[in-house]
């Protein structure tokens, strides 16, 4: 009896210490782990999301898309084909290492080594030259004009050489070494990854102490941690689940419209209905997106009649429209000659996308509305990608989403909708399957003008003949949805990045 | 016995050689890793240059050739998706996969052959049916389900058990329930109608006639033949718990191999999913080895040659 | 010299006495009522199992004449329950036929033969259980595509093995037996004596296998649901289907969705393995009841 009490002294005692002891851990839970620690040799979001606070790129991509110096003061064209760099001098690696030129210019080298490449290289074909011309400045030249060369730089981080050439590449990300808030402490994988706040980090030691990112596949556990306090931010939050949130009084939901689009492509367009431009545009009216939009995300996605967003660069607003009208849809039905209603086959991915295959069914049961009758083929990511990539998809149309990392009209334009149709000009894009000489012309002119306004008026000119000749059902601007306890404050950004340094504890 | 031995372990290499190459076969068939590896819009060139990097730009029998030979040299080459040596990574979701499933098959044992010796020695009364309506609700319940109604319980209304990770030993009580549910199940029904048919063997109904007690007729004659079936089976969910627990550490995001090699093929992440499919291989081949010799001591009458 | 010839004889007057059994009875009763729901969904669903209402979605049990509630898309729980049932029950027979169909005569040859055949077949059944399942869905989905067809394949392809092994068990068990031995003697070819004396002695053991693969399969197929790798189409889903897309509104305001396809899947798995017991008890000449 007497040992039961000690025991249970001893216990409460101890839980006491150490609720006092320990410092305050903001803990995110995304559906993934990190694929690796090395800054430049990963392509997936949730592996940004982690190393994105041990290091720093060069230029910063600010929550609004604008571009911010960062690493470096300055990184302007002095040629068509020259860039000069500037570079703080203030700034320190975890292990004590100074950033300088010497170190930057290593870590282009490091990106542009074709024997030993690293995933970061297919950004940088073009650069020909590094070259160091003083402490904290260097110069790249390129074999032609590289504009979005600034954009590039907010994705390349700097590593440190040092730890880089004591450990080697695999050592190096397991143990990373940056300029960033946080510096590295663990990682069990498929478990956490640990960081501690960088007491000489360049801005100023960042307020929450410690940061562990956890993966948790699973949407439900993610949201029973997050509302019981296991966790402190969770990413993709089922619009089912955030009236549980909002209402469990421990966290709340917090919501940014995404870059990404979701729309359909339409592959049967060489011949059969959905080659007639009325049929396409029938099909774009007979979808109602916003009962969708408010049933299925409740209200929280914005409706896009072209292929672009708000945050791109080339985005027509006049262009956006209304499109539902089941009335006009049955009319130009019957004017094409489809009175009696149509048939074509569909394919969907199902959990790739927030709700993707339920959309996807919303799709289905409206077209019937209209005669319209869909074959919903549902099919598991890796193989429907695989299909997509080497144009061999199966079916007639496919829901698929785009997320533009540029924030510029090329981006979507010329990878999506491209058709080769231009002489001596490059071949049709992989996801196109609609031409339109104009289009294509149009597109390529933008690609060699430097003058961002005359830029616009050309993308301008290119998304009208979209928005009239319907390659696509245009659906939506995806919206973000993140739990967040409400003890910490925290805001989302559009791309996704989650950024524990603009993160406290109320 | 040591020529039964050494022809088990030939055995055991044409098993894991044969594993290897369907693997490989499949894999194939299941496209190119490059589309996964990179992003959507990577340019052809890059697309090429990741290929030659990783030889799938050589014809189908090179490649093979290639993996053999790296095989026998026990090198199982290096993740496309975490650029790590496979082997390693997967070596490192073993334990936590292995803990959690001996435990759930600790647990299991534990619970099921004593719920079923009673359900066959108080045969027909209120003790048998609830065993037995357990039993068969553990085995019909899908285990997603199962697990997401302890996530409700457990983890949202009352709070008591995290329900993600595996940090302390408060983790392993959703996902060892989850397991052990039902390979206890199965476990229980087996050992009991086992028991019942034994009951009614004719030895031991010769004990019984030679007025051997009844709790000695249970134990010591009937228990130990019904064992065989059990040990069988207990056999066949050792080798499916190893790899068969995808879905429950998914959902209680589980750091173990079977949620890392369903990442793994979605990815085609080649090296990973063979080093993964020769490790079963071997692991399965072992276990089916040990439930063989098992017979031997439960079992006068087997013998092996 | 008689042959004592022992073929199947189907008890069914034990069978009669065994209905008496209130065990026996929950099965049969569930099962018959699933396969009537099956066989007659049309005629007994209330609604168009596809018809949308996204302004009446995730209305819960008994609203608006919707006796199980809606779905996410304001579709009909109980008609898609119904029409689910026809599915699910297709998939897992179906699955266990293919699998029968592969096992059975590569047990029975396993059994018989002896020697090369039966190490070769038993090796590669080594192998085929060394292959993660979730790779072999994988490639036979990314090579042959998705579809119900496909799903079947898998299933039956990955569960073969549990049939040959009982199948070639039972041979070995029976081969040895004075009246196949007696047979044999008499003249009789080999491939009278596996029709006619052995295979008609395996049934007992391969019926209750059978009965547990389909409940196996019925389960199965709802973790290739979950795990978003199953091939049947998305509009007249399976149970598991149904389970799958609910657990996504089972915490949130929609516990009815994933709830019911759930109770349906525990119930008839419940009921075939309590069949297959009983069929056991009836078959397996070990078992019977004295």
């Amino acid at each position: 009896m007497r040992i039961t009490r000690l025991l249970l002294a001893l216990l409460v005692g101890g839980w006491l210490l150490a609720s006092v002891g320990v410092a305050q851990t903001l803990t995110i839970a995304q559906g993934v782990d990190a694929t690796t620690l090395d800054p430049n040799d990963q392509e997936e979001t949730p592996t940004a999301n982690i190393v994105s606070n041990i290091f720093d790129p060069l230029l910063f991509r600010a929550r609004d898309g604008s571009i911010e110096p960062w690493l470096a003061t300055s990184v302007e064209a002095i040629s068509d084909t020259v860039w000069e760099i500037e570079l703080r001098d203030d700034v320190v690696f975890h292990n004590g290492e100074a950033l300088d030129a010497e170190v930057v210019a290593w870590n282009f080298e490091r990106a542009l080594d074709a024997d030993n490449p690293i995933r970061f290289i297919s950004n940088f074909t073009q650069i020909t030259g590094v070259e160091v011309t003083g402490e904290y400045s260097l110069r790249i030249t390129t074999d032609a004009p590289f504009p979005i060369f600034r954009t590039h730089l907010t994705r390349f981080f700097m590593v440190s050489r040092q730890n880089y050439e004591a450990l080697g590449r695999a050592g190096a990300a397991e143990n990373p070494v940056g300029t960033g808030p946080y510096q590295f402490v663990s990682w069990q994988r498929d478990e956490r990854v640990e960081m501690a706040a960088f007491e000489d980090y360049w801005q100023g030691a960042p307020s929450v102490e410690r940061v562990v990112f956890r993966p948790i596949p699973e949407t439900s556990s993610r949201v029973v941690e997050l509302v019981t306090g296991g966790v402190d931010i969770i990413t993709n939050v089922s619009a089912e689940a955030q009236g549980l949130i909002n209402r469990s009084g421990t966290a709340q939901v917090a919501t940014v419209p995404s870059i990404r689009n979701i729309f359909v492509i339409f592959t049967a367009t060489d011949e059969g209905p959905l080659a007639d431009p009325r049929v396409r545009e029938a099909l774009n009216l007979a979808v109602d997106v916003q009962a969708i939009v408010d049933s299925i995300f409740d209200g929280n996605a914005e409706l896009t009649a072209t292929p672009l967003n708000s945050y791109m660069f080339g985005y027509a607003p006049e262009l956006e429209k209304p499109l539902y009208d089941p009335e006009q849809a049955r009319a130009l039905l019957a004017e094409a000659g489809y009175a009696d209603g149509l048939s074509f086959s569909m394919g969907s991915p199902d959990g790739r996308y927030l709700n993707d295959r339920t959309v996807s069914e919303a799709i289905v049961g409206q077209l019937r509305e209209v005669g319209v009758e869909v074959d919903l083929r549902v099919q598991e990511w890796s193989s429907y990608v695989g299909q997509v990539l080497e144009k061999q998809v199966p079916t007639d149309a496919y829901l698929i989403g785009w997320g533009n990392s540029n924030f510029d009209a090329d981006r979507t334009l010329f990878t999506l909708l491209y058709g080769g149709t231009v002489e001596g000009g490059p071949a049709q894009s992989v996801f196109s399957y609609w031409q339109n000489e104009r289009f294509d012309d149009l597109v390529l002119q933008a690609r060699q003008v430097t003058d961002q306004e005359r830029r616009e008026t050309l993308y301008a000119e290119a998304l009208a003949i979209v928005s009239e000749d319907y390659p696509w059902i245009f659906l939506y601007q995806q919206g973000d949805v993140y739990g967040v306890s409400t003890d910490v404050d925290w805001q989302p950004r559009p791309d996704e990045l989650i950024w524990a340094y603009s993160a406290s504890f109320e | 016995m040591f020529a039964y031995l050494v022809r088990r372990l030939l055995l055991v290499v044409v098993v894991v050689w044969g594993a290897a190459t369907i693997a490989f076969g499949l894999l194939y068939l299941s496209g190119d890793p490059t589309n996964l590896m990179l992003p959507l819009d990577a340019s052809e060139e890059v697309r090429d240059t990741f290929r030659r990097e990783y030889g799938f730009d050589r014809p189908l029998p090179v490649q093979y050739g290639r993996y053999l030979g790296a095989l026998l040299q026990g090198d199982f080459g290096t993740s496309l998706r975490n650029e790590q040596p496979a082997l390693g990574l997967v070596l490192e979701r073993f334990p936590p996969t292995l803990k959690l499933s001996g435990l759930a098959l600790l647990v299991a044992v534990l619970i099921a052959v004593p719920a079923g010796v009673i359900a066959a020695r108080y045969q027909g009364t209120w003790l048998e049916l609830s065993v037995m309506t357990g039993a068969l609700l553990g085995q019909a319940m899908p285990v997603f389900w199962l697990a997401l109604m302890l996530i409700l319980v457990f983890g949202l209304n009352l709070g008591w058990l995290p329900i993600s990770g595996s940090g302390s030993w408060r983790h392993y009580v959703l996902p060892t329930i989850t397991l052990a549910t039902f390979s206890a199940a199965s476990i229980a029904r087996l050992t009991r109608n086992g028991l019942l048919a034994e009951l009614k063997s004719d030895h031991v109904r010769t004990a019984r006639a030679k007025g051997v007690f009844e709790q000695r007729v249970l134990y010591k004659h009937a228990l130990r033949n019904a064992a065989i079936p059990v040990v069988t089976i207990i056999g066949l969910q050792l080798g499916t718990l190893v790899s068969g627990a995808v879905i429950t550490e998914t959902i209680f995001s589980w750091p173990g191999i079977g949620r890392f090699v369903l990442l793994a093929v979605a990815q085609r992440d080649f090296p990973v999913v063979q080093a993964s499919v020769v490790l079963f291989a071997l692991i399965l081949a072992f276990v089916n080895l040990a439930v063989d010799l098992l017979y031997v001591v439960l079992d006068p009458r087997i013998r092996y040659s | 010299m008689m042959t004592p010839r022992r073929t199947l004889r189907l008890p069914l007057g034990r069978f009669g006495r065994i209905l008496r059994r209130p065990a026996a009875l929950v099965a049969v009763t569930l099962i018959a009522l699933f396969l009537l729901c099956a066989a007659f969904a049309p005629l007994v669903a209330p609604f168009d199992p596809n018809a949308q209402s996204l302004a009446t979605r995730l209305s819960p049990p008994g609203e608006g004449g919707h006796l199980l509630g809606t779905d996410q898309l304001g579709r009909d729980l109980l008609s898609r329950l119904l029409y689910g049932a026809r599915l699910s029950l297709f998939v897992a027979g179906a699955g266990v036929l293919l699998g029968l169909s592969i096992g059975l005569p590569l047990g029975l040859l396993s059994g018989y033969a002896g020697r090369w055949a039966d190490e070769i077949i038993m090796r590669l059944a080594d192998i085929q259980l060394s292959i993660p399942f979730i790779l072999l869905v994988i490639a036979i989905i990314a090579a042959l595509g998705s579809s119900l067809t496909n799903t079947i394949l898998v299933l039956g392809l990955t569960s073969w093995v549990a049939y040959a092994r009982v199948v070639r068990g039972e041979v070995l068990r029976i081969r040895d037996l004075d009246y196949v031995q007696a047979a044999t003697a008499l003249g009789a070819g080999a491939r009278r004596r596996l029709l006619r004396h052995i295979l008609p002695n395996t049934l007992g053991p391969l019926i209750v296998l059978i009965t547990l693969e389909f409940a196996r399969l019925v389960v199965v197929e709802a973790a290739l649901s979950f795990l978003g790798l199953s091939g049947v189409s998305a509009e007249t889903p399976s149970w598991g289907q149904m389970l799958a897309s609910g657990r996504e509104v089972l915490f949130f305001g929609g516990w009815w969705v994933a709830t019911f396809p759930g109770v349906a899947i525990t119930l008839v798995v419940l009921a075939v393995n309590l069949f297959g017991d009983v069929l056991s008890e009836v078959l397996d000449p070990r078992q019977r009841l004295r």
